[in-house]
């Protein structure tokens, strides 16, 4: 029994699992573009995209448009985060916030981030405040809704026995009910990042000119599938950092959980 | 045991209201306990038992009655009277130590006193070498050790302990038994605990408090003066738990009227 073996086999099963179906995709989207089964106007084929990417980063834009995205993101995420977690909070622990928010949440919540796009631009114009703004609205509802759940739900029991032990009733909300709803609103986080980036791109491709929404928008006005493309990849490419950088983040802050797995 | 009670219930007695319907949960009831007692609710479930100790506790304010501890009426909680769950109810997001230094730091302590008392006790419910563990790496047994040593780091006057050991397997259940009453023969603190089984409250208790299916009412009070450790198996005792049994028997069967209920004690324990 030469323990080496299996291991060298398990890996390279993993890596034909791993990386089967994306080479696959590829290889066979590079083989209909060649044989016209896919005709250019459609989808480039892969070199294209690549000589694309290759072009922006060359004259600047690839980086113009990165930071631009970036910025956004993480100014509008600071500010949902800076916002919806002390509401989530307020509401979830004090039963008269509730019942004033309840009417006004109820019907605000449910508009998706694309039907505030008109209003952004009227209010912050183009650019960067817009976008900001989406951003920030994307991220809050699930923050809110996670924060808000996560206080709501705090185990009595943890409440009774920090009161026993001596804890003020003004301690309990810092000490005991901040802590317990941790993973819901790291949950809650992650959510909102993930659901940010919509609003990001709409933003960008209505309200701003610049930013990896902007290069999606632009390109179809160009025709440059190309580059339509290789903006996709990038938001995708964005969206999934983000996310591992989030999960990361919250296993390193929910260490005592035995389940950290708090995502869908 | 004279003098003025540590806890004295006067007239206690709750009802809650519940979808509407009012639930009489405990009736009128008197009960003394002195200081440095310990003192074992006995009683069927739903007779009331944690809602009496989550009265003393001051988490729960009776409908009728008054309670006092000291002479002063209780009226919230507070650290002189501790409370052990039977769902252990540790924090989950701090360790070991942060758990039993709960207390003395929430009180004001100061970091190094706090520190110091948690690691006293940790070591007195022999969880050394656990201090950086978080409770969800724990047993239930090992859990419930750190429940009691969370308490007493706080040096209450009396503990509450609702039913601690009622969710661990019987070697463990006695384990711990044996070593709350080693730490209780340490310092002798005012306890009362809460369970039903009758052979836990023979085993720990020099005063048994039966009590009545819901509503609760105290039907006897039974004193146990026999030397402790205690042999479950000598006569006395076998003695004592057929008539304890029979005491808390006859209340299951008095409310159930059932078949079931009724054969079960007839089965058990013949006085
Ligand atoms: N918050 C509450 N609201 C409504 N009813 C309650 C509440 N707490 C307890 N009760 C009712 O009061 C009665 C006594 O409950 P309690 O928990 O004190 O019983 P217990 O003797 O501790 O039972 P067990 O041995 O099962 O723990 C039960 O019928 C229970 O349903
Ligand atoms: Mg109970």
């Amino acid at each position: 029994m030469a323990p080496a073996r299996p291991v060298v086999v398990s890996l390279l099963r993993n890596l034909l699992l791993f990386a089967g179906l994306p080479v696959g995709l590829i290889a066979a989207w590079q083989f209909a573009s060649q044989r016209g089964t896919l005709p250019d106007y459609l989808l480039p084929s892969p070199f294209q995209v690549v000589a694309g990417l290759v072009e922006i980063t060359r004259d600047g834009t690839l980086t113009t448009d990165l930071s631009a995205s970036i910025f956004r993101s993480v100014t509008g995420f600071a500010i949902a985060t800076a916002i919806a977690v002390p509401i989530g909070i307020a509401i979830g622990w004090f039963r008269s916030v509730r019942k004033s928010t309840y009417f006004t949440l109820l019907v605000l919540m449910p508009i998706p981030i694309t039907a505030w796009i008109s209003l952004a631009i009227l209010w912050f114009g183009i650019g960067d405040k817009s976008a900001i703004f989406l951003v920030a609205l994307g991220a809050a509802v699930p923050i809110l809704v996670n924060t808000i759940h996560g206080v709501e739900w705090v185990d009595k029991l943890f409440i009774e026995a920090a009161l026993t032990l001596g804890t003020g009733p003004r301690q309990i909300l810092w000490r005991i009910v901040l802590p317990a709803a941790m993973p819901s609103i790291l949950t809650g986080l992650r959510l909102g990042l993930r659901n940010s980036w919509a609003g990001l791109v709409v933003a960008e491709m209505i309200g701003a000119r610049s930013g990896v929404g902007y290069l999606i928008w632009d390109s179809r006005l160009m025709m440059r599938s190309d580059l339509m493309i290789v903006g996709m990849l990038l938001v995708g490419i964005l969206g999934s950092t983000s996310d591992q950088l989030m999960s990361l983040a919250s296993k390193l802050m929910l260490r005592w959980s035995r389940t950290d797995s708090h995502d869908g | 045991m004279m003098g003025e009670p540590k806890i004295r219930a006067r007239g206690v007695a709750k009802h809650y209201r519940a979808n509407n319907l009012d639930v009489r949960a405990l009736d009128p009831l008197d009960l003394e306990i002195y200081e440095g007692e310990f003192v074992c609710l006995l009683g069927p479930s739903g007779c009331g038992k944690s809602t009496l100790l989550r009265m003393v506790a001051g988490l729960v304010t009776p409908s009728a009655g008054t309670l006092h501890m000291d002479g002063r009426l209780i009226t919230r909680p507070s650290p002189e009277r501790g409370l052990v769950f039977q769902e252990y109810a540790l924090f989950p997001w701090m360790t070991v130590l942060r758990n039993v230094m709960y207390g003395p730091s929430v009180r004001g302590l100061g970091r190094a006193k706090a520190e110091q008392l948690a690691r006293d006790q940790i070591a007195r419910v022999g969880l050394e070498g656990f201090e950086n563990h978080f409770p969800s790496q724990l047993s239930g047994g090992m859990k419930q050790r750190v429940g009691i040593a969370r308490v007493w780091a706080n040096q209450p006057d009396v503990l509450l302990m609702d039913e601690p050991f009622g969710a661990l397997d019987s070697i463990t259940r006695n384990v711990l038994q044996r070593d709350l009453l080693g730490l209780w023969m340490q310092e002798r603190r005012t306890i009362l605990f809460v369970t039903h089984s009758v052979e836990e409250a023979i085993y720990l208790a020099d005063r048994i408090v039966v009590m009545s299916a819901r509503p609760g009412r105290i039907t006897a009070i039974v004193p146990i003066d026999a030397p402790r450790p205690r042999n479950l198996l000598d006569q006395d005792s076998i003695a004592l738990r057929a008539h304890l049994t029979g005491l808390v028997e006859a209340q299951v069967i008095a409310t159930s009227g059932g078949r079931i209920a009724a054969k079960s004690a007839v089965g058990g324990y013949v006085e």
